[in-house]
């Protein structure tokens, strides 16, 4: 009977990347992945009572240990770089865990909490080893002659590794070690009684417990291909202990269907958009609720299940887990036509921000932007009798989910183009990807100039380099100015501004006086900006989003200094933070990569607001919205071009021999090798809390 | 750097710090009570915050009356959840509420999101943000009006907590509950109570850094240094909670002038770390140590 029931479950997971669709094979090797972690996790919570809030970032170790020996030496086995992500994990899971054994509860999961903050921070500073923020690419995978190029062949790594942690697992509880590290939680006090070294026994949990996160983490480097620090945030560590205790505290099993339960919902709610979380919260809440305990003890509490014996229990269990997880995926496994055009429709659609740090942005330019000029189309008839239906996954602005939701896109909904997905990181990961499946990636919202002259990338958002020398050669140029600072976002998008302008003060003879960086979501700059006063620079750039630099700007105001001339960057020059500022933006001034949404008199900016009247009334006209409406605008312009005979060749070439063409929003575009679309910007100052032009279009070229 | 600019990053840490105290009384006043800790106690704060300015919004209303309604409707909404959703899973193991907490934080910040949308918007602010001169020194009336109105409200705190019965009985559960229990003093009345007053601390403190941070679905956040700063004090400690605040803020404000940009950000964490090494009960706790 056990035999049988073992045999069914490897021939199940065996079988797996024959029976179902490509995503699926991925989406599992994800649920295995957190799986490992989940077990890990519970051999310290579970076992030893002690609650940890830093496994993000064991995994991030182990992850980066594994992705910088795969590129320092290629040749490494994959399995080898793993196993030495796992040690190097292990060895901080020592160096952390003995002096952690001092604490408990409470105190232990603020010491771990706090862990996973300073290790995404070492992995920032170390840029040299890490790629910092930029992120870092990871090499294929290869055991002796093979390389592990495809989702199914990481799919059996990744099982095959899963196994043996499996199976080590199961036997290291029913050893003594096991029936120590239970004696632990159950009470201390007794354990110690009976000759349980504390000391000792808690240490290896934590060593075992880092040891398996680290070889999750060189397993989801290789499956994801790609790693940012926005990889690992809090959150993720949040998911781990919710994946634990959703599966039950204990239970190698309940650690199994734990994250499969966990990971599978998160991977089907993204299609839920802006209502991911609310669901998600809502799941977690009714189900600790009705569940006290988790899965694993609710399921041992079904009526007829009865007093068994541990063996059958388990196996029962994994076959429920079993069940549960198809049951979410045929949920999920939608149909779809072939390469998103039907004779009635093209669809297209991306992943984008609809909760975490930019889900305003990510709402807006989707939502309130492209699917505003979808509209307006389809009520115009369409693109040669063809309307255009859009579709978006919530990414959170972690790169995995972006991998995970740009598969999902165009693998089961079989989008014909990835429109305006949003952030570096996210987008970046997803390059090689798109690139691989000849899948258009149209006008991503970000600057980094990764992007550029990419075959099957047509480039959104002015870049960071275009934008500094528009910027500089304005001001050290024509205005002659000689003493610049700049105030930055500590992450991809303030850095690569700010190499952008050393470069191009250089071509003056000129350096930056000072720099000083915010991280994101900060309480208070008054430090900062205290410091940049100190340079005395004539000019300080804001290379930050509405918040912070509307803080900054009203910290100036505080301490009262004013021979500055604060200047904004292309992303940030909008609306939002001139009314954050109030009074404090007066005199400021900025690069605009786009005319005024709520003033200019531009045709199409007219067009674009009276469109927002009519469908969304209630929406205030924005920039991020005028984004997603252009982007649209244009996917339209190339869609109309390549013909009825519209395929992903034929609307790259239609893009491709785009000359001078008019949108009435922005300045004639043209489509060069470099595949971009916008190059150019024009200076703004804030006069009566509005923005004034000050000069025509200025040149990037 | 001059005296007057230390001076001023000095008070402007400890206005944010007054908040990280507010945030960390909460925290602590939840956890003395129901031995949890409250994840969504920031989207708490959140909320009625953007309740308070939706009355600012739609009533026209004065300041303090949007004041006097984001304190009713946090009062409200922790009565609620407590007796709701907290209560019922309070036989339960400590973990499950901590992830109930967490749900109802994911599901307030979302609920809000739909309801005010994400974006971020300007709050008005009791006191003015141009400087006053003091000799060299400028200080702005902002700061020292959050450290003002933070120190009124913890103080009002220490005197319920001192000497009323309700303070007294808080005390007594936070000490032993089922101790208290015998005594004759309703547990179930100390949670209730405990939720309502964490949550009226939360509102007044988002009212006061709303017009700092802007009013937003992401203000929840400052909850996590809440949580650092409860810490650095030694959890459970009221006392220990403003310090920890005060520390905290001002430790941030003071690393970016000193260090090198390649660490400052971590200066928090790794003063907590050290803290929880080096005297685990927290800058004013005594909590005996433990030998394993």
């Amino acid at each position: 009977m056990r035999a049988v029931a073992l045999a069914t479950g490897a021939a199940v997971v065996v079988g797996w990347p024959w029976a179902v669709p490509r995503y699926f094979v991925f989406l599992a090797s994800l649920v295995v992945i957190n799986a490992i972690v989940a077990i890990g996790l519970n051999l310290l919570s579970g076992y030893t009572n002690q609650l940890s809030f830093g496994h993000a970032g064991f995994l991030a170790i182990g992850a980066y240990a594994a992705a910088i020996v795969l590129v320092r030496a290629p040749a490494l086995p994959a399995p080898a770089a793993i196993l030495l992500g796992g040690l190097v994990t292990a060895a901080v899971g020592l160096a952390l865990g003995v002096p952690c054994l001092r604490l408990e509860g409470l105190y232990l999961a603020m010491a771990t909490l706090a862990f996973g903050f300073v290790v995404v921070e070492v992995i920032l500073n170390l840029d040299w080893l890490t790629r910092g923020n930029d992120g870092m690419h990871v090499p294929a995978a290869r055991i002796g002659p093979w390389t592990l190029a495809s989702d199914t062949a990481r799919y059996y790594l990744v099982v095959a590794v899963a196994a043996l942690l499996i199976v080590a697992a199961v036997n290291l509880s029913r050893t003594r070690t096991g029936r120590a590290l239970l004696a632990v939680r159950e009470s201390e006090i007794a354990a110690q009684a009976s000759g349980v070294n504390l000391a000792v026994y808690k240490t290896l949990a934590f060593v075992v417990s880092a040891f398996y996160t680290g070889v999750a983490g060189g397993l989801f480097a290789l499956v994801v291909g790609f790693l940012s620090p926005d990889s690992f945030d809090v959150f993720l560590s949040v998911d781990f202990v919710a994946m634990i205790i959703v599966g039950g505290l204990g239970s190698i099993a309940g650690s199994v269907i734990g994250a499969a339960v966990i990971t599978t919902l998160n991977d089907s709610l993204a299609g839920f958009q802006s209502y991911r979380p609310l669901i998600f919260g809502a799941i977690l809440v009714t189900s600790m609720l009705f569940m006290p305990g988790g899965i694993a003890s609710a399921l041992r509490k079904i009526p007829g299940a009865g007093p068994r014996p541990p063996l059958t229990r388990r196996r029962s269990m994994i076959s429920r887990a079993s069940l549960l997880l198809l049951l979410a995926v045929t949920l999920s496994a939608l149909p779809a036509g072939a390469q998103g055009v039907s004779d009635t429709e093209i669809l297209i659609g991306g992943s984008n921000s609809f909760s975490g740090p930019l889900t305003y942005t990510g709402e807006q330019i989707t939502k309130y932007g492209v699917d505003l000029y979808a509209r307006v189309i389809n009520d115009a008839g369409g693109i040669h009798g063809r309307k255009i239906r859009t579709v978006y996954y919530d990414d959170a602005y972690r790169p995995q989910d972006a991998v995970a939701n740009t598969k999902k896109l165009v693998e089961q909904d079989k989008v014909f183009a990835i429109i305006i997905p949003q952030g570096s990181p996210p987008v970046v990961a997803t390059l090689a990807y798109l690139d691989e499946n000849k899948v258009p990636l149209l006008f991503p919202y970000q600057s980094s100039p990764e992007t550029r002259g990419k075959k099957w990338v047509l480039q959104g958002m002015t870049l960071s380099d275009r934008s500094s020398k528009m910027m500089i050669d304005y001001l050290a140029g024509q205005r002659k100015l000689k003493k610049f600072a700049a105030l930055y976002q500590d992450d991809e998008y303030g850095k690569s501004f700010l190499t952008a302008f050393e470069k191009d003060l250089a071509r003056y003879n000129l350096k930056l006086l000072a720099a000083e960086s915010v991280k994101r979501g900060v309480m208070d700059v008054s430090a900062q900006v205290a410091k940049l006063q100190t340079a005395k620079p004539e000019v300080t750039f804001l290379v930050l989003v509405p918040g912070p630099a509307a803080q900054a700007l009203r910290e100036r105001q505080k301490i009262g200094w004013t021979d500055t001339l604060m200047v904004s960057t292309g992303p940030l020059t909008d609306e939002k933070y001139l009314a954050l500022a109030g009074d404090a933006a007066e005199g400021v001034e900025g690069l605009s990569l786009w005319p005024d949404p709520l003033t200019s008199d531009l045709p199409g900016v007219k067009l674009y607001r009276d469109h927002m009247v009519r469908y969304f009334p209630k929406n205030e006209p924005n920039r991020y919205s005028l984004a997603g409406y252009f982007a649209g605008l244009l996917f339209a312009e190339g869609a109309k071009r390549a013909g009825r005979n519209l395929t992903r060749e034929s609307l790259m070439a239609a893009f491709e021999s785009l000359k001078g063409f008019e949108s009435g929003i922005l300045p004639p575009i043209t489509i060069g090798p470099d595949h971009e679309t916008q190059k150019q910007g024009f200076w703004v100052r804030v006069e009566k809390g509005r923005f004034k032009q000050l000069t025509d279009w200025l040149k990037s070229e | 750097m001059t005296t007057a600019t230390l001076v001023h990053v000095i008070v402007s840490g400890l206005a944010t710090g007054s908040i990280y105290a507010l945030m960390a009384i909460s925290l602590v006043i939840i956890y003395n009570a129901t031995r949890t800790l409250n994840f969504a106690q920031g989207e708490m704060l959140m909320v009625s915050t953007f309740v308070g300015w939706t009355a600012l919004q739609v009533l026209q209303a004065p300041l303090a009356v949007a004041l006097l309604v984001a304190v009713a409707a946090s009062a409200l909404l922790g009565f609620i959840l407590e007796r709701v959703v907290i209560r019922h899973a309070i036989s339960a193991t400590h973990f499950d509420v901590l992830i109930i907490t967490l749900g109802l934080s994911l599901m307030l910040r979302s609920a809000a999101g739909l309801a005010w949308t994400h974006d971020e918007f300007p709050f008005p602010s009791f006191f003015s943000n141009r400087p006053l001169a003091v000799g060299p020194i400028r200080v702005a009336p902002v700061s020292l009006g959050i450290i003002g109105a933070s120190l009124a409200l913890m103080l009002a705190l220490g005197a319920l907590f001192r000497w009323t019965r309700l303070g007294r009985a808080m005390r007594a559960v936070a000490q032993n509950q089922r101790a208290a229990r015998l005594m004759g003093i309703s547990v179930e009345r100390v949670y209730s109570s405990s939720w309502i007053i964490a949550s009226v601390v939360g509102a007044i403190a988002g009212v006061l850094i709303a017009p700092v941070v802007f009013l937003s679905t992401k203000m929840g956040l400052v909850a996590i240094n809440g949580f650092t700063a409860g810490v650095l004090g030694g959890f459970g400690s009221l006392p220990g909670a403003v310090v920890g605040g005060m520390l905290l803020g001002v430790l941030e404000n003071l690393a970016p002038l000193y260090l090198p940009s390649s660490i400052k950000h971590s200066v928090p964490f790794l003063v907590m770390i050290t803290i929880l090494l080096v005297r685990p009960g927290g800058v004013l706790g005594h909590v005996a140590r433990r030998k394993v």
